[in-house]
């Protein structure tokens, strides 16, 4: 390409109508020319504003609930240029600096002893103290270790978390001294929501939600489960819970199933405590705060597994 | 005994708003609240548009599914220099959408006037918050600044996913005369939008 030619291509490119390798040879062109960058930066935004005139389309909770459920399992990319001094982690978790420092390291290093995988490339990290010390210089080694520290599955951090709480002597204490605690149990969550969804005989069903807002049920007859993919369900007052309950299809008992708190308009799951006896219809109801042994009200969502 | 279990998802600020780039700076440290709240903010825009390349709902939204677990992995390369979080997710948002629309549909399956149609469409519809609505007609207004033949490339591009090549031979015109239209029609368009970076 001469230079006349990419910058005949900004456009194209703006829009994405190079062909790869057209694009390719693009963007090495765009490394050595800062008004080429400039103008395909402003052409990129203009893109954006078209982009942004396209009708939204509201996306179906359930798209939601398996994105978030796939997160547990999707290894994060390092930094483009490491900062191995001012690593990310600590720097935006903002109020205490020192104390959110120390902990993650906790955590990494109880994640290597519970974590066989991890260990071939974690090993020579483990031999070196410097490692709890972010100021250290960065060897090589180091290096991949601090991109395996930001690429740390959540799955891991579970584990690792766990082996926290054991170690200070009880998972309440764990949940006073780690910040963001409240997340790991989400990740619990989302792990058993995504063992639904990939679930061979995953089912789903959507539904109006009796009072306000959508809902997806999601059951697995094989594993035994099922959960609630909640969209603008209205809080209740104080005095007022949402249960969820397991239905029998044959008795007509219903099984307490746990109480959730829904998000308002953001998306919220709850994974169903108890098992499922296929056949068993998933409701919930509104009862008194704590929850209730035997619904009290009628169900403002009932759905059947069949 | 009862177990109660209860996981749910929470915006952390309710108003003002956090902005988009420090929720990516918080995504990339693997911070899932953060995540479930810029999905809540953008996901509609994001599935709007792919549907809009795609018009197929269960491919748009594999697509869509793609497009974020990618903002996942790679908030640590999102560059807060080089623009803007919003232009950084519909840019990736685009691309996926376009690869998918060149691997799915073969040319000719494609209706030459799918970019323009879908473009008068969109303009009609009136149910939209005022929000878009602004939005659309500030792009519908700048649209009209351009000739006949810019709107056209561009539409078909960027709203119908043809590459140039593409677009070249619908519009039975040369590749270059199609690159010289969409840079002078994007160029436009800028001007038009008061676009500066």
């Amino acid at each position: 390409m001469t230079r006349d030619d990419e910058y005949l291509s900004s456009g194209a490119y703006a829009v994405n109508a190079l062909n790869d390798e057209e694009a390719r040879a693009y963007e090495r062109a765009l490394d050595e020319s800062p008004e080429l960058r400039q103008e395909t930066d402003e052409l990129s935004a203009t893109a954006t504003l078209l982009g942004l005139a396209a009708a939204p389309v509201q996306p179906p909770p359930s798209l939601k609930a398996s994105l978030m459920a796939k997160l547990a399992e999707t290894p994060q990319d390092a930094p483009a240029e490491p900062r191995a001094s001012t690593p990310p982690i600590v720097a935006d978790r903002g109020a205490a600096p020192e104390v959110v420092a120390a902990v993650p390291i906790d955590i990494a290093v109880a994640a290597r002893a519970t974590q066989q995988p991890a260990a071939a490339d974690a090993q020579p990290v483990d031999a070196q103290p410097a490692y709890a010390q972010p100021a250290a210089p960065e060897s090589p080694a180091a290096a991949r270790a601090t991109a395996r520290w930001f690429t740390t599955p959540v799955g891991l951090l579970v584990a690792a978390a766990a082996a926290v709480a054991l170690f200070v002597g009880g998972g309440v204490v764990g949940t006073s001294i780690i910040p963001g605690m409240s997340t790991t149990s989400q990740d619990a969550s989302a792990s058993s929501l995504a063992q639904i969804f990939s679930a061979s005989d995953v089912q789903s069903t959507q539904t109006t939600v009796e009072g306000g807002g959508q809902a997806t049920v999601v059951w697995s007859k094989s594993i035994g489960s099922a959960a609630i993919v909640a969209q603008g369900m209205p809080t209740l007052a104080s005095s007022k819970t949402y249960e969820a309950w397991y239905i029998n299809g044959s008795t007509g008992v219903a099984t307490p199933a746990g109480t959730f708190v829904p998000g308002g308009d953001s998306t919220t799951w709850h994974v169903l405590s108890g098992t499922m006896t296929p056949g068993d219809t998933i409701g919930v109801t509104v009862e008194p705060a704590g929850g209730s042994q035997t619904p009290t009200t009628a169900p403002i969502l009932a759905v059947t597994s069949a | 005994m009862l177990k109660l279990v209860t996981h749910h998802i929470e915006r952390d600020e309710p108003v003002p708003e956090v902005s988009l780039d420090s929720l990516l700076q918080r995504i990339a440290t693997a911070d899932e609240r953060a995540f479930s709240e810029l999905y809540d903010r953008v996901a509609p825009r994001v599935l709007g548009l792919i549907r809009r390349l795609l018009i197929d709902h269960a491919q748009s939204e594999e697509v869509a599914q793609e497009v974020f677990l990618e903002i996942w992995k790679t908030a640590a390369k999102f560059d807060t220099e080089r623009g803007a979080a919003m232009s950084w997710i519909l840019t990736m948002a685009h691309r996926r959408a376009v690869d998918r629309v060149r691997a799915s549909q073969s040319g000719h399956d494609r209706d030459l006037k799918i970019g323009i149609r879908n473009l008068e469409r969109e303009y009609d519809q009136t149910s939209e918050a005022v929000e878009i609505r602004i939005e659309h007609e500030r792009v519908k207004k700048a649209m009209g600044q351009l000739t006949e033949l810019q709107r056209q490339a561009i539409s078909l591009a960027y709203y119908g996913g043809y590459s140039h090549s593409e677009v070249a031979e619908l519009l039975h015109v040369p590749i270059g005369t199609v690159k010289t239209r969409l840079r002078d029609g994007m160029i436009r368009l800028r001007d038009e939008m008061g676009v500066t970076t």
